[in-house]
């Protein structure tokens, strides 16, 4: 072959070597990431980083409702229910009400209930299941210190030892618990909140391989990338395969 | 008519795995059956600091409350637990009678695949087993393929219904 060619080449393969060398890494670590993504659980596992879900679109959300016990926030998003900033519980659903009784804090999604500490630990966890009810809870009051729900509009006393529904005739002295509205004083003060489960992260190293995480141009860049590792293969072969003929020739 | 096919196959495939997931049975009902008929009152176990670490060694985690709630006639125990599979809580209903499984049921399935940890023919595998000194079951538990997150879930929830069990009786 002749020399210019081949000095061409070796300084190809230098070059084009030594400009891959981020993206040759990056490439083999997140294949092999997603190779393994259950090992690694990132299929489980949720970004919280605000600058990689803004790459995305993902704004940070208000909570539709608000309830106040005790100088806390309590509220739901996502499905996750939080108390002032920390989410305290997953799997909450929709909340439908929070007041104290005696010394607990009840906090009552459409499907469950849920006994918290003053400092906010969750003492137990009743499945609406359990008192056979079924994702209908809508409404938490209370009257003296016994715990009302109500179940489809029908106001009943829960005994919360033993688990059992009483339906009440008069339910004019139950206090029922009310939402607040979030004004923008209360905006600022929460805490800013992003939605837990909206992008995993085998989904971002997904994307990191393809190049798709900073938009098209990422993939046809990465693309580029796919084919500079080919020529650089390429010109590695022949530059070895000369090497060795000339060697042989000697 | 192929595209006829094509799609009423597609249809069952979702259909199956919508059908699937759901209310197998309400834990009341369960405590019904595993006691006659008569449930008895339920107890509380507050789950203290030497517990929890017991608990942390089984599930991986703490467990979602500070107290459970079981119910106890004559040396057997009844508890509802609850364990996420993949990305949604199992719920399953453990009996234990004096140390050892006597019945384990999958009473809501939440996620959309390895649904067939419900059946018998897996659950019954857990019938006599006991825990080992280092809170694993005596007896080996089968699989099933495409559900391996599921059995997981319900062989640490099998494990920790045992643990609870021994010190509801303390």
């Amino acid at each position: 072959m002749h020399r210019v060619v081949l000095r061409f080449l070796f300084s190809l393969h230098r070059r084009v070597g030594v400009s891959l060398l981020i993206f040759i890494i990056l490439l083999s670590v997140s294949g092999i990431m997603l190779n393994h993504t259950e090992s690694f659980h990132l299929d489980e596992r949720y970004v919280q980083q605000g600058w990689i879900l803004k790459l995305y679109g993902i704004q940070t959300a208000d909570p539709d409702t608000v309830y106040t016990v005790d100088e806390h926030y309590l509220f739901a998003l996502d499905g996750d229910l939080y108390l002032d900033s920390e989410a305290i519980a997953s799997g909450f659903g929709k909340l439908i009400g929070a007041m104290r009784i005696a010394e607990t804090l009840f906090v009552v999604s459409d499907n469950k209930i849920l006994l918290l500490s003053d400092n906010g630990d969750v003492l137990e966890q009743i499945d609406g299941l359990l008192l056979g009810v079924f994702g209908t809870i809508d409404g938490l009051g209370k009257s003296g210190n016994k715990l009302i729900l109500s179940i489809e509009g029908r106001a009943q006393k829960l005994d919360i030892e033993s688990l059992r529904l009483t339906h009440i005739e008069d339910s004019s002295r139950v206090t029922w618990a009310r939402a607040t509205a979030l004004n923008d004083t209360m905006r600022d003060e929460l805490p800013e909140q992003v939605p837990r489960h909206a992008l995993s992260w085998e989904r971002v190293i997904l994307d990191l391989h393809s190049g798709r995480i900073v938009g098209g141009w990422g993939v046809w860049f990465m693309d580029l990338v796919a084919i500079l590792l080919i020529t650089l293969s390429l010109a590695g072969a022949i530059l070895w395969y000369q090497r060795i003929s000339r060697s042989k020739a000697r | 008519m192929r595209r006829r096919i094509s799609l009423l196959l597609i249809s069952l495939t979702i259909m199956g795995s919508v059908f699937a997931r759901g209310v197998y049975q309400a834990p009341m009902d369960f405590l019904a059956e595993s006691f006659h008929g008569e449930v008895p009152e339920s107890s509380l176990l507050l789950i203290d600091t030497s517990l929890e670490a017991s608990v942390k060694q089984i599930l991986g985690h703490r467990y979602e409350s500070q107290r459970i709630r079981y119910w106890r006639e004559e040396g057997r125990t009844a508890w509802i637990l609850q364990e996420v599979g993949k990305t949604k809580p199992i719920t399953v209903g453990i009996v234990v009678n004096q140390g050892k499984l006597e019945r384990v049921k999958v009473l809501v399935f939440r996620e959309s695949r390895g649904w067939e940890v419900r059946y018998p023919f897996f659950t019954d595998q857990f019938i006599g087993a006991s825990l080992t000194e280092s809170a694993e079951l005596d007896k080996t538990i089968d699989g099933v393929t495409g559900a391996t997150l599921s059995v997981s879930a319900l062989t640490r929830l099998a494990r920790l219904a045992i643990l609870l069990h021994k010190e509801s009786e303390k």
